[in-house]
């Protein structure tokens, strides 16, 4: 009885801490949703989604062993130099459980395990074999663990290569793909996940509007969703589900202005309500509301996804063993993988244990002396991370479909593995992945672009060895470490900040809203995909255009600040009053040059001269995205003194001036209206023009939520005030 | 309470009977060991050898527990014993003492090679405490640098618009004498002044820093290698001196073969024996008659002391360094005439290198145990390639693995 009503208070614990962990993950939880999302755009058809995927997957993988040498480098200071063999049992487990003809007969019982259990079982083999290197702890302290961890993993390595009848020798093992990722239930089972996840991040999105209910964080969304809609309408191939996902949005953006104004709780404290009557309709906007429009949203998703899911099912039904019905499955699974591993792993060492091991790692004889087993710690380090590595190996090895001794026993693998993690960061959670990412894209890309010199393509490796190098000698935190620490300097120096308004207004949105802008067209961008080439060029052009405005209303501000800026680096150049004069003359001088040239080129309509004027547009764009970031500040107190020019001007009208706020969503629903019937026709004539319907109201939201940012908060306490009265 | 103490616990006793562990450890190995020579012996037939080998295992087991030293060497005695009749048994006698005789040569000269280039790394191991990831691309590129001086001078040697034609006349044989010195030493001074070049400009801002440092040489390793690959080709390529083909010489001076009936040896590789031997007694007495070279030797024991009665530590560090990818350059460059040139060669050699330390003792080491580590590893490859081929590249490990557990700290280090 009494066990009863604890569980039921535990899971009520549990759904009401739901929340607040949507709310803490926001980023988290914003990426791993995008991601689940780009294979929904695979269809039977050709498809250029599927490179994005396989890179992905690849980048995915090698950062679940980046992630896994960073949990013994990292946190527990252990430099295992053997890790490949980790990664290498992992796959050759995973190759003999797939194929029951790669060994001799007592042996190949394995192959019986079921696929998704073999998972696990290749866990246990990879954290066995890290027990192994665990135990040799004991008899080689510090740095020379490196020496026998790595004769280990060149025992294992040099038996594989000798034995070519179950290695495959130099022409490598084929490796089947399990039967398993090549049905159509288990891809359903992902399309139902990317839905929780989906689900997840609008709740987030919910959340964040429900803890800044003002109109601005309204305001602020509507670029995105109209962001998020074009990529529906890229991805997806029906139409009704993002004018659903759309209609949803207008429609919360309706019911929250009703509950606004309805509601007597002041915006900042809304949990502290009295009456009964407010309450109630605390609850409905707690409650009904969101679920109402994350129902609407995910049946508009479902819908826009719905005859891609179709046509998988389908291509299972007719030929289920099709090389690229399997990308975006093993994409999912990868996926699911990482995302489980990465919450284990942040859960790890947040906990006494990996505050433990971090002790351990900074001083062993303290450790000790407080009472910790720092053997222990190393080997149970030891165990996990062996385990993540020999999951990334058995995920590679179906992935890859070959494996040889060399590519996932050679010792390139733990060298590789090194550089991921350093130039991402050590001791960090995403540096790992986003070293992986970065050295994998630019593998892929730099040696073309290193051959199109003229010079052989290896030499980029070179470079990354150049790199490696500069980073452990003078960057020793790697690119999230580094980063990370001047985010937080800037988010310091940005709390500091008196206008408490601006602070309420743009505190998260600003690089949230732009950041995540940014990264679509990236993303978009990278596909390749000529379908997304529009909507990523709309994207950086919108941040172009945007930046351009920007730098001519603000450059003394900005000449300002650079010159601070130079000041501050070049303390002793102090003289040199010419840069000044240089500087000043120069900006709207360039700038208006290169944006002149650009329009000019872009409307000579010459193909030749297209690919110039985008560059020169995103250039801008760049430079724009990055000067309002760094000149936050400055442009929010120009366009407050902007306002109050204007203001003064037409004080009489205070009415207009109110309604233009109705005018605004007028014309934006008639807008936005116009758009949806157009795309609906279908005709290709009228499909430019609703683009250029949803990015001007894109562009119109972004700025007028920059422009009436103080307006609204203002506007906001003034009427809560009065409500309080 | 006394319930507690009274309780049996297989933990306290392990605890207090340490011996018990060490039996056990020992017959699980051994029963390991016999269970896969009974497979292998009932795959191919030959029980009678594999119980054989099963009781020179057992006597291994015997020599490695007991304390007692008459007892182990009478075992290690039989073992031999065992092995040669099992060897004999397998091959004929004749071919035992062929494939004895050759490994035997070659695994010296292998070892005296090898034992060139760790010393190297123990000195920079020893003194500055770095673990010098970078020393098989140093290495590897001591070999390529000492091929490309060996082309080189010979060119110069043949160019008739300078005096060396006069000088040597068409003896080839000098010239190459002359440009294989030239080159080795070449090789020296180029891997001396990068390696102090690395040393004074980058690790010594690390020092203190382990991890930081192994990651920093990884990154020079990374690059050497990766340079390598782009100039002289993948590892798949060897670069050999040939008379005749890349060198123009006619002759090479230590070519050819030795011939004592069906034995064949090669002439280079007794050459490098004296080689090495040479260059390890002229070490040695660097070592004990020379000022740096006793600062060296006490810094590897205490580096604090040193510094205190004045030496200039840091100097010291530089010149280490020097001298370890020195000789790193001088090995890689003799090791061409054997092996030939190869970007593959400096992982392979680096663990090497590793094994050979971590047997000759790892940790306060002596400069002997290396050269006992080098004898040890380099013997048991040439031995195990001509006997047990299957068990070349791995033979390596498994001895490591064996001295490791008899011995935690090497040959001669502590633990």
């Amino acid at each position: 009885m009494n066990n009863e009503s604890n569980n039921e208070g535990n899971l009520k614990r549990s759904v009401r801490g739901i929340p607040s962990i949507l709310s803490k993950n926001r980023t988290v939880i914003a990426v791993v949703a995008f991601l689940y999302l780009i294979p929904l755009g695979t269809t039977s058809s050709f498809s250029p989604v599927r490179t994005l995927l396989f890179i992905i997957t690849q980048i995915m993988i090698f950062g679940l062993l980046a992630m896994s040498f960073d949990l013994q480098l990292g946190r527990a200071s252990l430099l295992n130099f053997g890790h490949v063999a980790l990664f290498g049992v992992g796959a050759y487990f995973m190759a003999y459980t797939l194929d029951a003809g790669l060994l001799p007969p007592p042996f190949n019982l394995i192959a019986t395990i079921p696929y998704p259990l073999t998972l696990v079982f290749a866990m246990l083999v990879g954290g066995g074999l890290g027990l192994i290197m665990g135990l040799t702890t004991s008899r080689m302290r510090g740095t020379a663990f490196a020496f026998i961890a790595l004769a280990i993993s060149m025992f294992i390595f040099n038996f594989f290569r000798q034995n070519p009848d179950i290695s495959g020798g130099e022409t490598g093992l084929q490796v089947p793909t399990p039967d398993i990722i090549r049905t159509g239930p288990f891809y359903l089972l992902f399309v139902a996940i990317a839905f929780v996840f989906l689900a997840a991040f609008f709740g987030t999105v919910i959340l964040y509007i429900k803890k800044r209910t003002d109109y601005a964080g309204l305001i602020l969304l509507t670029p995105v969703m109209v962001a998020f809609t074009g990529v529906l309408l890229i991805f997806g191939t029906n139409i009704l589900g993002p004018v659903l996902v759309f209609i949803a949005f207008l429609v919360m953006i309706l019911l929250n202005r009703f509950e606004r104004s309805k509601s007597f709780s002041d915006p900042l404290r809304e949990n502290q309500t009295l009456t009964g009557e407010v309450k109630s309709i605390n609850k409905l906007t707690a409650y009904v509301l969101p679920f109402i429009i994350m129902i609407v949203v995910l049946v508009g998703l479902y819908l826009s996804f719905a005859t891609n899911i179709a046509d998988m099912v389908l291509l299972w039904i007719e030929d289920s063993s099709l090389y690229y019905f399997t990308i975006p499955v093993q994409f999912y699974l990868v996926l699911t993988c990482l995302v489980i591993i990465y919450a284990f792993v942040r859960r790890l060492i947040a906990s006494p244990f990996g505050r433990m091991i971090t002790a351990v790692a900074q001083n062993e004889e303290r450790a000790e002396a407080l009472g910790y087993n720092s053997y222990r710690a190393k080997i149970v380090v030891l165990v996990i991370s062996g385990a993540i590595a020999s999951l990334a190996g058995a995920l590679y090895a179906p992935f890859i479909r070959i494996i040889v001794p060399d590519t996932v026993l050679g010792v390139e693998v733990t060298i590789n593995a090194m550089l991921y993690t350093i130039i991402g960061g050590i001791a960090t959670l995403l540096g790992p992945l986003l070293g992986t990412g970065v050295v994998v894209y630019s593998e892929l890309n730099l040696v073309d672009l290193i051959e199109g010199f003229g010079l052989p393509g290896r030499l980029w490796l070179i470079v990354l060895g150049v790199l490696y190098i500069g980073i452990v000698l003078f960057m020793p935190l790697g690119i999230v470490g580094s980063i990370g620490r001047r985010v937080d300097s800037l988010k310091g120096s940005f709390r500091q900040m008196k206008v408490r308004q601006f602070e309420f207004g743009l505190k998260d949105a600003d690089y949230w809203i732009f950041g995540l802008l940014g990264t679509m067209g990236l993303v978009l961008l990278l596909s390749e995909d000529p379908r997304f080439l529009p909507i990523s060029y709309g994207i950086f052009g919108f941040l172009g255009a945007l930046g351009l405005l920007l730098m001519l209303l603000f450059r003394r501000e900005i000449a300002s600040r650079i010159r601070g800026f130079i000041k501050k680096r070049r303390l002793r150049r102090r003289k040199i009053g010419r840069f000044e004069f240089g500087l000043k003359d120069a900006d709207y001088w360039i700038f208006g040059l290169l944006g002149t040239m650009g329009l000019v080129l872009l409307l000579s309509e010459d193909p030749r001269f297209l690919p110039i004027s985008y560059g020169i547009f995103g250039f801008l764009g760049a430079l724009g995205l990055l000067l309002m970031l760094l000149f936050r500040r400055e442009i929010a107190s120009r366009i407050r003194g902007f306002i109050k020019k204007r203001r003064l001007r037409r004080r009489k009208i205070g009415r207009f001036e109110f309604g233009l706020k109705y005018v605004d969503d007028v014309l934006f629903g008639s807008l936005g209206t116009l758009g949806i019937l157009l795309l609906l026709t279908e005709d290709p004539r009228f499909l430019l023009i609703s683009y250029g319907i949803f990015g001007f109201l894109g562009a119109l939201g972004l700025f007028l939520m920059i422009l009436y940012r103080m307006e609204i908060a203002s506007r906001i306490r003034r009427r809560s005030t009065k409500g309080g009265d | 309470m006394t319930m507690q103490t009274e309780r049996f616990s297989s933990h306290d006793y392990m605890e207090n009977h340490p011996q018990v562990i060490k039996i056990l450890v020992w017959t699980i190995v051994l029963i390991v060991i016999a269970a896969i020579l009974v497979v292998v012996g009932i795959v191919n037939n030959r029980l009678d050898l594999a119980i054989l080998l099963i009781v020179a295992a057992a006597l291994l087991v015997v020599a490695a527990i007991v304390n007692n030293r008459l007892v182990s060497a009478i075992c290690l005695i039989v073992i031999g014993a065992i092995l040669i009749v099992v060897a004999i048994d397998v091959y004929t006698l004749e071919g035992v003492i062929v494939k004895a005789s050759k490994s035997f040569v070659n695994g010296l000269a292998l070892s005296m090679l090898l034992f060139l280039m760790v010393s190297g790394f123990f000195l920079i191991f020893g003194l500055c405490d770095v673990i010098n990831f970078a020393h098989g691309a140093f290495f590897m590129l001591g070999g390529f640098m000492g091929f490309v001086i060996y082309l080189g001078t010979e060119a110069l040697f043949l160019d008739p618009n300078l005096p060396f034609l006069l000088l040597f006349g068409a003896n080839h044989y000098v010239m190459s004498v002359f440009a294989f010195i030239v080159s080795a030493l070449g090789a020296t001074a180029i891997m001396a002044l990068i390696g102090g070049g690395i040393e004074f400009f980058t690790i010594r801002r690390l020092y203190g820093n382990s991890i930081a440092q192994i990651l920093l040489t990884v990154g020079f390793m990374f690059i050497i290698t990766q340079a390598a690959e782009i100039i002289w080709g993948p590892p798949q390529f060897s670069y050999f001196i040939i008379p005749g083909s890349s060198s123009q010489l006619d002759t090479f001076f230590m070519g050819g073969v030795l011939v004592f009936g069906d034995i064949i040896f090669e002439t280079y590789n007794i050459f490098l024996i004296f080689l090495g031997f040479a260059v390890g007694g002229l070490m040695f007495l660097g070592f004990r008659k020379t000022r740096i070279g006793l600062q060296i030797q006490a810094g590897i024991e205490d580096k604090e002391m040193v510094e205190a009665l004045g030496t200039d530590i840091r100097k010291l560090f530089t010149i280490v360094f020097m001298l370890g990818a020195g000789l790193a350059g001088l090995s890689g460059a003799v090791l061409v005439p054997m092996i030939g040139a190869s970007s593959g060669h400096g992982l392979t050699y680096l663990i090497y290198a590793f094994v050979i330390v971590v047997v000759g003792g790892a940790h306060y080491g002596r400069f002997e145990g290396t050269f006992f580590g080098a004898l040890i590893v380099g013997l048991s490859i040439q031995f195990s390639s001509y006997f047990i081929p299957f068990l070349e590249n791995i033979i390596v490990f498994i001895i490591m693995v064996i001295i490791l557990i008899v011995k935690p700290g090497g040959l001669t280090g502590h633990e």
